[in-house]
């Protein structure tokens, strides 16, 4: 049986339980045994190893970077991008191991782009440079299906999307950034959640799922609260009805998976984006006043369901 | 199987296991459970209580702004003691979840009008600095909300650090670490100790382990960061001195729960630690976030764990992008580093019990 922190907690203020007896349930049931101290200095190790000794190696071709024939800076990279993908594919090292391997080739990649990049001036900030380095990730990204680089790659695309309406799309208001980027996020999300669910081989942690649906509704925050000051456009529809839309799907989908994060940022989000409003309307101080009784009550409601909720969900 | 006998097997597990007979109070037990069952916090509640919180202040402390209240100091400096009264009040009377947004953001908005009062009214920065210490500490002993101390815990260590800061005694920066250091580690090291004691202690157990933590991170940051705060740079070892026997220690517990007996295996690991320690000597901030680390995986604290990577790596690619040596010099001791680390990684072996500790 499992004995967590609350329960020692809780035994503990209603008994007499010495100091020794707390001691010893702690060690048995809630600290570290030696065997999860050797997969974590393990996997410690393994990590910083990697990241220090590929940083020595890329540092020391810096060093005399200008020197260097650009055949030998490209092939440089591409030889290390090869010698660690053969180590994973040929070796027979721990999977979790490999994983972590082809994270970091994924961000070699990235370095190789921008050798290119300084080889043919054709400028590190470009978008084109990061649709690159999305792109031949991709394939990777999809087979290992590993989180940590699942975020890289979505990282990398929202980059690609920003930089690309900053230095093509000229024309893009700041609305229909932040519809697009609303949309691409939850499209990510809902995938997620949908093969998670059905497919049964894969599992998607719900940290991940949490980081993404944050950034999703991060998007779609900043959009209508910018929209509320900005003249109207054909984004601010689109932007608004889909996340009344999506907020609903969300927020039905929380009571039924019984996921309080969702409980908790949706309702926030529309806090802010009411706050937002209010301001719009007037900014007397008085105006001030009343956002932040606003904030505060509808902070504490939002609360309140959740703890009602949680309670009904651990009775059930 | 339903709560009550949950409880009960729970409660007989844990007397099977001890070799001593205790007592306790069932029935008050159960209410306990039923009680905290009312009011559990997750971390979605508590991250919703501390950004409502946070922008509900925002939004007041403008409103003040806008009607010209900080014109009057008195004004001010009345408002702030009532909102801290009144706070710690509400919490001492209903200790309910549902009020921490409302309390956190009042408790707040106190501490900034008292010392925006004070400070117009021209008293000391040294006393504003005393005397929001010895509130905090107050707030402690009435009342062990979670948020409310976390936050006086924060005040108590700013405040602290401004009385180093504000008195040009930049170099007192190493005590403040190195005290630091030390309860960090006390308070991680004697959780069993420190809940016995008191019912008190044990309610502040968590959030004080948390302000610790980030108390520290404020201090190493200064230490780390020497366009902030001018610090002789000659003298960043300082910290050290106390964060390395700190280090060793620990790692002395490590290798005692690892079940490492031989003497030869103790020596190298001791050596090889000991190395690692010296080897960030001058850049305590990150043998300081590898103490981190190390206690919150002991204590299995996840929290501290992620707290402490984030700092690592944001420390570590400080340390490098500040180093004054060629890059070449830069990559010989990276490479070599990582060498070392997975040899390491090699020499841990993955079942036996007896293992390689750090």
């Amino acid at each position: 049986m499992n004995i967590d922190k609350k329960d020692i907690r809780i035994i503990n203020r209603y008994s007499d339980l010495s100091e020794k007896q707390v001691d010893k349930i702690l060690k048995a049931h809630v600290y570290n045994s030696p065997e999860s101290w050797q997969k974590f200095l393990r996997l410690l190790f393994i990590s910083l190893g990697i990241a220090f000794t590929t940083a020595g190696i890329l540092f020391f071709f810096a060093y005399n970077w200008a020197d260097l024939h650009k055949f030998i800076k490209l092939g440089l990279v591409e030889g290390l991008i090869i010698t660690l993908t053969s180590v994973v594919l040929f070796s027979n090292i721990k999977i979790d191991i490999k994983h972590i391997i082809i994270t970091g080739t994924a961000i070699l990649v990235g370095v190789l782009f921008a050798v290119f990049g300084q080889i043919y001036q054709t400028g590190a900030n470009a978008y084109d440079f990061f649709l690159g380095w999305t792109i031949f990730i991709t394939l990777w990204v999809v087979v290992l299906n590993f989180p940590p680089l699942w975020l890289v790659f979505i990282t990398l695309v929202n980059t690609t999307l920003i930089l690309y309406s900053e230095q093509v799309a000229h024309g893009w208001s700041a609305i229909l950034l932040s519809t697009l980027l609303f949309s691409i996020n939850l499209l990510f999300l809902v995938a997620f959640i949908i093969t998670s669910k059905t497919v049964e081989t894969i599992k998607t942690p719900n940290w991940f799922l949490n980081i993404i649906a944050l950034a999703t509704i991060v998007f779609s925050t900043i959009g209508i609260s910018i929209s509320i000051f900005e003249p109207y456009e054909l984004a601010t529809l689109v932007l608004v009805s889909l996340s009344v839309i999506i907020y609903a799907i969300g927020i039905i989908y929380g009571l039924r998976a019984k996921k309080g994060f969702y409980l908790s940022i949706i309702p926030f989000s529309v806090i802010v984006i009411c706050s937002a409003f209010f301001i719009k309307i007037s900014v007397d101080p008085g105006m001030f006043f009343i956002i932040s009784l606003f904030i505060v009550i509808s902070v504490t409601l939002v609360i309140r369901n959740l703890i009602n909720l949680q309670k009904k969900w651990t009775n059930e | 199987m339903n709560k009550e006998a949950t409880i009960k097997a729970l409660l007989e597990n844990i007397r099977l296991s001890q070799d001593d007979a205790f007592e306790y109070d069932e029935t008050a037990i159960l209410g306990a459970y039923e009680k905290s069952e009312n009011d559990q916090s997750s971390i979605s509640i508590k991250i919703l209580s501390i950004f409502g919180g946070f922008l509900a202040t925002i939004t007041f402390v403008a409103f003040l702004g806008l009607v010209g209240f900080y014109e009057s100091e008195f004004a001010v400096l009345i408002l702030g003691l009532i909102f801290i009264v009144a706070s710690i009040w509400l919490n001492k009377k209903y200790d309910k979840l549902i009020i921490d947004t409302f309390s956190i953001s009042i408790y707040i908005i106190g501490f900034l009008s008292l010392a925006f009062g004070l400070t117009e009214m021209h008293v000391d920065q040294n006393i504003i600095a005393i005397l929001i210490i010895i509130i905090a500490s107050i707030s402690l002993v009435i009342t062990q909300n979670y948020l409310l101390s976390f936050i006086s815990v924060l005040m108590i260590s700013t405040s602290l650090l401004t009385l180093i800061l504000s008195n040009n005694y930049y170099d007192l920066i190493h005590l403040y670490v190195g005290i630091m250091v030390i309860s960090m580690t006390y308070w991680f090291l004697n959780e069993a100790k420190i809940i016995t004691s008191h019912h008190k202690l044990s309610l502040l157990y968590d959030p004080v382990r948390i302000g610790l933590i980030i108390s520290l991170l404020f201090g190493l940051i200064i230490v780390d960061n020497g366009d902030i705060v001018p610090i002789a740079q000659n003298f960043v070892w300082i910290s050290s001195l106390i964060i390395i026997p700190t280090g060793m220690y620990l790692i002395h517990i490590i290798a005692k729960i690892n079940n490492i007996e031989s003497q030869k295996s103790k020596t190298l690991i001791y050596a090889l630690s000991l190395l690692i320690f010296l080897s960030t000597a001058f850049s305590p901030s990150i043998s300081g976030t590898i103490l981190i680390l190390l206690l919150s995986f002991l204590v299995n604290y996840k929290t501290g764990l992620i707290l402490g990577i984030i700092a690592l790596i944001y420390f570590i690619c400080q340390y490098y992008y500040n180093l004054s040596f060629t890059l070449l010099t830069k990559s010989i001791i990276l490479f070599l580093s990582g060498v070392i680390f997975l040899l390491f990684y090699l020499f841990t072996p993955q079942k036996t019990v007896k293992n390689e500790a750090i």
